[in-house]
């Protein structure tokens, strides 16, 4: 049994293998002194992805979370970003989260979130964690007749749907006659998005909405963008997407099979949502890592910027204090305050169809103006063996060499102090295609050298 | 405007369209302790007491006759208003002050039904910060015919903080819940009708346009609160009752966080036309003398109120507050911070993102990190505080 609970702080969240670290027994202690942060009878929303681990684990807090007199509201198997929306909606007094993540995808984590719907701060996670090292002090037990209760609210998903389709013109994007595939990544984002699109009279092929057991190659792998990529093309679709597992962000793919990156999709809301266009006093926030093309063109637009560390809920809060208008994480996340503090997938996919909608144009042609920046790039071959856990494998090897990344879906950037620069599978051919950025170009060409090195050794 | 309302013994009956109340009773404990010695609506936001954005925004939309219902310190607030409001600044418009015991919002207003001479009655509150475009809202009302419109706002916020409302395409309120459990709402929103829309980041803002016939309803039924009472009430008994939703700046500055941010809002002008006490300077505004050292830095968007001392080097940063009779002393870096009148700081100090409030003493190289500092504090040099709220007249 783990003794100190830092064991399972990555990142600043609470995070696990099932059985190994993270047992049951745990999670009802947390459940336990998470219930006694509120006061006796508040609501809390909990969820959980589609496994069996993250089931097991929500059950033993919901346990420990009942025990200290707490109601609770369970969506059961529901996107993270729904478990936020339900908080805000209802007006509970906070949340809790329990699923995979792209980063750790043989392990469980939490996502404790507040009554905003916004994740708690690291400070926040680690009270937690050291009320966790002295249990049970400071934990409030009530009597049986006294227990919280807990009540399912399977027509939220409804509710959700119905208000997401309340930011956008239903009738303008029905008219457009648009086609899209839609990955959901063996997620509960199976259950909200084909619905939610086909409602606004978008037409959609959906492909992995069913549950899968958990896997050590974590997705959107390089195979099933490959595939949303290939099918996008033979269905003549006008774009596809491919979610995360919790539903909080997307990998986007224009009609010619080609990921967009994270800067043109920056540039693209920036310069397109009409929102955002007209809130030009306000601040957009941004992470300090984004690249220096995609800081200029939001500066040149006429918006103040700040930059925040992409800590938990951190961008979120900042969203609130600043009245920002828009905000994003190279992590592939936008933020449009006008719906959440968070970001939402879905609302992203909408915002999609709506810039396509309402500039009457693909992704491509939309996209395609936008300043690249100067980058170094190069392409270097692999063993069409290793593809399948590319991933999994760049990620180890950027760690052994010493070096710290940021895992963007289908991306792993390293940040240096000379340079930035991105890793990823090539879509169409086994190949690991390298950019890099640099005041000095000497050094974009120095990590180039460095990075096909090291992946010649894979 | 007055309208002829009848003829008595040839003597021609006026009655105006428009009247205004501000309800100024509360005790602010929320805002605690900053209002430890002031009442709420003297608490300033960018060095201008709240109770005067709310006069100036009533007189801007051509109200000429404004009642201030106070309660508690009523007194202090009288003499404030007729200091300030002066027969220069008001022109032509009737400011009157009142003092009751009232029991709610709408026993104050009950209060006064006496003193109301118009056909339509305004109701505002002394503790927000908004800039909802009033004209606009007082015609939504005319044109609707309601016997009340509540000012509504869309918010990135949740509901259990404020209440929800449920509302069809002509903006007529069918459901009013203020404060409702989670799983009331959810009910209410599975058993909504199609045409009908639950606004949950909806809000009521707290300014209410009434039909005079709102006072006769009042009397009858000895209702004390308009949110928990008496709109449930009219909605209950079929009266029409309406929300003027739009797009426009508001703040209830409930606690110290977001009172902070009521003044860094203003600074950076999002309640515009509403913007900080004194002359702007390229986003920097002063209301007197700035006397300044060598070396001092000024970031935009900052404000200062009469007599500010800055002493060598003094850094004051973006989204700073200054008040009256305040002096810095050398090197001193003040950051996104709220200082009110009668304060002196010490040299070599840090104060970022924190509240001090009348008469206090700041030492030298103090460090305030989120801090709120109450009246009357006094504290010793080299302190570190760092999200701390003191207590009034505290000796760190």
């Amino acid at each position: 049994m783990v003794q100190n609970l830092n064991e399972l702080n990555k990142n600043g969240r609470i995070i696990g293998k099932a059985n190994y670290v993270f047992t049951p027994e745990i999670a009802s202690s947390i459940g336990s002194i998470h219930g006694s942060l509120f006061d006796q009878n508040e609501s809390v929303v909990m969820g959980r992805d589609y496994h069996n681990d993250s089931r097991m684990l929500k059950r033993g807090y919901t346990s420990g979370m009942m025990s200290t007199g707490v109601n609770l509201l369970n969506l059961s198997d529901c996107t993270y970003p729904l478990l936020q929306f339900t908080i805000r909606r209802f007006g509970a007094s906070g949340g809790a989260y329990f699923s995979g993540g792209h980063l750790y995808s043989e392990d469980v984590g939490i996502h404790f979130v507040d009554a905003g719907g916004i994740e708690l701060s690291i400070s926040e996670i680690q009270k937690i964690i050291k009320s966790y090292n002295s249990y049970p002090k400071n934990i409030r037990r009530v009597d049986p007749n006294e227990i919280g209760q807990i009540t399912a609210i399977p027509q939220t998903q409804d509710i959700y749907i119905k208000s997401l389709q309340q930011f956008v013109d239903k009738k303008k994007i029905k008219k457009q006659n648009l086609k899209i595939v839609v990955d959901c990544s063996y997620g509960p984002t199976g259950k909200i998005t084909p619905l939610l699109v086909n409602e606004i009279g978008v037409e959609v092929i959906a492909l992995n909405t069913h549950y899968r057991q958990r896997h050590v190659s974590p997705v959107p792998s390089i195979n099933t963008i490959r595939n949303t990529a290939d099918i996008v093309k033979a269905s003549n679709s006008h774009f596809g997407v491919c979610f995360d597992v919790d539903g909080s962000r997307m990998l986007v793919i224009d009609e010619n099979g080609l990921e967009i990156s994270f800067e043109d999709l920056l540039m693209l809301f920036v310069m397109y949502d009409e929102r955002i266009q007209n809130s030009k006093s306000n601040t957009i926030i941004t992470t300090p890592q984004i690249s220096k093309v995609a800081k200029d063109f939001i500066e040149e637009s006429g918006f103040p910027i700040k930059e925040v560390d992409n800590n938990p809920g951190e961008i979120s809060r900042q969203i609130r204090e600043e009245r920002a208008c828009f905000a994003a994480a190279d992590t592939l996340k936008f933020y449009f305050p006008q719906f959440a503090p968070f970001s939402d997938g879905n609302f992203i996919l909408l915002k999609i169809l709506e810039i396509m909608t309402l500039q009457d144009d693909l992704l491509s042609s939309l996209t395609r103006g936008f300043p690249k920046g100067k980058k170094i790039n190069k392409t270097v071959s692999v063993q069409p063996e290793v593809i399948d856990n590319i991933h999994n494998r760049l990620r180890e090897v950027t760690e052994e060499n010493g070096f710290k990344y940021y895992d963007i879906i289908n991306v792993l950037k390293v940040i240096d102090n000379d340079f930035t620069i991105t890793i990823k599978a090539a879509l169409y051919r086994n190949a690991i295609l390298l950019s890099a950025e640099s005041e000095d170009i000497n050094n974009a060409k120095k990590a180039i050298d460095i990075f096909s090195n090291i992946i010649s050794k894979i | 405007m007055l309208f002829i309302i009848g003829i008595n013994k040839g003597i021609i009956l006026m009655t105006r369209e428009w009247s205004a109340i501000i309800l100024a009773g509360g005790k602010g404990s929320r805002l605690m302790p900053l209002t430890s010695v002031i009442p709420k609506p003297l608490v300033k936001v960018t060095n201008k007491p709240m109770i005067d954005y709310s006069i100036a925004h009533l007189i801007y939309a051509n109200i000429k006759h404004i009642i201030l219902a106070f309660a508690y310190m009523g007194k202090e607030l009288r003499d404030y208003i007729k200091k300030t409001w002066t027969a220069d600044k008001l022109g032509d418009v009737e400011l009157e002050c009142s003092i009751n015991d009232s029991k709610g919002t709408a026993d104050a207003y009950r209060l006064l039904t006496d003193r109301i001479d118009s056909e339509k009655v305004i109701v505002s509150m002394a503790d927000i910060v908004t800039n909802l475009p009033m004209s606009e809202f007082m015609e939504f009302h005319a044109t609707k015919g309601g016997i009340a419109t509540i000012s509504m706002k869309t918010i990135e916020s949740h509901t259990s903080q404020y209440g929800v409302v449920l509302l069809d395409k002509n903006r007529k309120i069918y459901l009013f819940l203020e404060k409702p459990a989670p799983m009331e709402l959810y009910l209410s929103s599975m058993a909504q009708r199609t045409d009908l829309f639950l606004h949950t980041n909806v809000i009521n803002t707290g300014i209410y346009a009434f039909n005079k016939k709102i006072g006769n309803i009042l009397h009858e039924t000895n209702l004390m609160d308009f949110g928990g009472e008496v709109f449930p009430y009219l909605l209950e008994n079929d009266y029409n009752l309406y929300g003027f939703v739009k797009d426009y700046y508001w703040l209830d500055c409930g606690n110290a966080e977001t009172y902070k941010w009521a003044n860094w809002d203003l600074l950076r002008k999002y309640a515009w036309p509403i913007t900080p006490n004194g002359q702007e300077f390229d986003g920097v505004f002063v209301s007197g003398i700035i006397d300044s050292g060598h070396n001092v830095l000024i970031k935009k968007p900052t404000c200062f109120g009469e007599h500010v001392q800055l002493h060598d080097k003094v850094k004051i940063k973006e989204l700073t507050s200054i008040g009256s009779n305040v002096e810095i002393g050398e090197d001193t870096t003040i950051n996104k911070s709220v200082l009110w009148d009668e304060i002196k700081i010490g040299a070599g100090c840090i104060i970022n993102e924190s509240i001090i409030c009348n008469n206090c003493e700041i030492g030298d190289n103090v460090v305030l990190e989120r801090a709120v500092i109450p009246p009357n504090c006094k504290i010793s040099n080299n302190s570190q505080i760092r999200d701390k709220t003191l207590e009034l007249g505290q000796q760190f």
